[in-house]
């Protein structure tokens, strides 16, 4: 890979390292690892392309995220670049469709695919409106699925990466993310025991308490838990029978390896999957946590 | 067209939830045979989350205490990180804490004695000990006892004896022993939680 950066050559090694160590998730971080490779190289290209919006501190800390404060995706954002990351990333992960991919990374390139207005054109678009606009562009509705939910993906962390500073002194006592409003798909437990969230769209995060619930804030003892295998009590689900939601979380707080959020949670899926077979949803839906179909 | 928080999720709902893995052409095997073998072997566990209070001294650091629901035994107690005195920091002490618990398998559960240039210790019962403590202070006392001092002024106290608390015992308890100790005219008392 060309230009590789030192956080992705990192990223690659704990992708390599959770693949020994836990080869039964082979499958997810084959397929995802790229993207994920991908959106550490394309950040790291974009660095210098900064855009931060005002934000009303009265409104943020009243729990009205960034989002529903101001407009985060801009016709003039770095599309194009983005576009052709996550078409490459998509076709190293899902070579079977490498043909698709390489149909729709030509389109992008020759500007006859502009993926701004195509992530407005599909924002109120149902399911049948998509399936015609991925058999226009000649690829499949699931694809295009993924393709989409990476790019916005890709926008909104750089997005949560340029807003960080500012976010950093205002207080946020939500479950859902301050700066997309997504609910979490991991929690991290580190320093002294306190829980991180991470955002599943924009990869933010932010703390909230142990023992409350992030998706209905429910705080009974009686009725929220938690999972974790039997000698492997770093790896647990948070789950509250209120809401019968769950968050699958790491508890890092006894060792200094660093791993990416996002491959911690692929790490996790095999108790994302032993929790959807009891009937409880992920709070956020993403695209290694999906194993039913359907909306949650 | 402004994208607001309920339009980008009304986005997500076309186009993002429910992409079923399978749809992707991903081969879930190794996955689903590992998550398997995890429910068949009972090895997932669930776990009820408390708050409580360290028993040892004053300052009243919040914990957490996490029990198996399936043995209702506690599986480990921390610091909690969003209790406003100790923000999750625990002393040595506290953080030691779990080793209270009957999961310590070190901890005494009978009395052991060692006599007196003896090498070897000796199970005793609680009826036995406690009639040799008190016969050891007794005697101890009344050989010891001072009245006056050199001065002559009222004194009444027990240079001999001190007493050493535990940081296991409540309020309670620690006014209890602080008052038989003051009784006996014992003035070397001391508690650990201080030490």
């Amino acid at each position: 890979m060309e230009s590789i950066n030192n956080e992705t050559e990192t990223l690659a090694e704990e992708i390599r390292q959770v693949l020994a160590e836990q080869p039964h998730v082979e499958s997810l971080l084959n397929a995802f690892g790229p993207l994920l490779l991908e959106k550490s190289r394309w950040l790291a290209e974009v660095r210098n392309y900064k855009k931060t919006f005002p934000v009303d501190a009265i409104q943020y800390e009243g729990g009205i995220s960034l989002m529903q404060q101001c407009q985060l995706f801009l016709p003039e954002d770095l599309w194009k670049s983005a576009g052709l990351a996550v078409a490459q990333g998509l076709s190293q992960g899902f070579s079977h469709l490498a043909e698709d991919i390489k149909g729709l990374s030509e389109q992008i390139a020759e500007g006859r695919f502009d993926c701004f207005s195509l992530i407005h054109s599909t924002v109120e678009s149902d399911d049948e409106q998509l399936t015609s606009l991925a058999e226009g562009l000649g690829v499949e509705p699931a694809l295009l699925q993924v393709f989409l939910r990476f790019l916005a993906r890709f926008m909104l962390t750089k997005r949560a990466q340029d807003m960080a500073a500012e976010l950093a002194p205002l207080a946020w006592k939500k479950g859902y993310c301050p700066v997309c409003g997504s609910f979490p798909q991991l929690a991290i437990i580190r320093d002294k025991g306190h829980r991180w969230l991470q955002c599943s769209d924009c990869s933010h995060e932010w703390q909230f308490p142990r023992l409350t619930c992030p998706y209905c804030d429910h705080e009974d003892p009686e009725n929220t838990n938690y999972v974790f295998v039997e000698g492997k009590k770093e790896d647990t689900a948070f789950i509250c029978s209120k809401c019968r939601r769950y968050l699958v979380t790491a508890n890092r707080s006894e060792t200094l390896r660093q791993t990416h959020p996002d491959v911690i949670a692929i790490s996790l899926a095999h108790l994302d999957l032993i929790l959807q077979g009891k009937g409880f949803m992920p709070m956020s839906e993403c695209e290694w946590n999906t194993f039913k179909a359907g909306p949650g | 067209m402004k994208i607001t928080r309920r339009r980008f999720l009304s986005m997500s709902g076309a186009i993002g939830s429910g992409i079923a893995l399978s749809s992707l052409g991903l081969d879930l095997t190794a996955l689903k045979a590992h998550a398997a073998e995890l429910s068949k072997m009972d090895r997932i566990r669930t776990a009820r989350q408390t708050t409580t209070i360290c028993c040892y001294c004053s300052v009243g650091c919040g914990m957490i205490c996490s029990t198996d629901k399936l043995t209702g035994k506690i599986i480990n107690i921390e610091g909690d990180p969003d209790h406003p005195i100790n923000e999750g920091s625990l002393c040595a002490k506290g953080a030691g804490i779990f080793g209270l618990t009957e999961t310590n398998q070190h901890r005494l559960r009978k009395v052991l004695y060692r006599a007196p240039k003896s090498d070897k210790w000796e199970e005793k019962d609680w009826s036995w000990t406690l009639q040799r403590i008190a016969r050891l202070v007794k005697d101890t006392r009344d050989a010891d006892f001072q009245i006056n001092n050199d001065k002559g002024q009222l004194v009444n106290r027990v240079e001999s004896i001190g007493h050493y608390g535990s940081s296991n015992i409540g309020n309670e308890e620690c006014w209890t022993l602080s008052v038989a100790c003051r009784a006996m005219g014992l003035v070397y008392i001391d508690h650990q939680a201080r030490v």
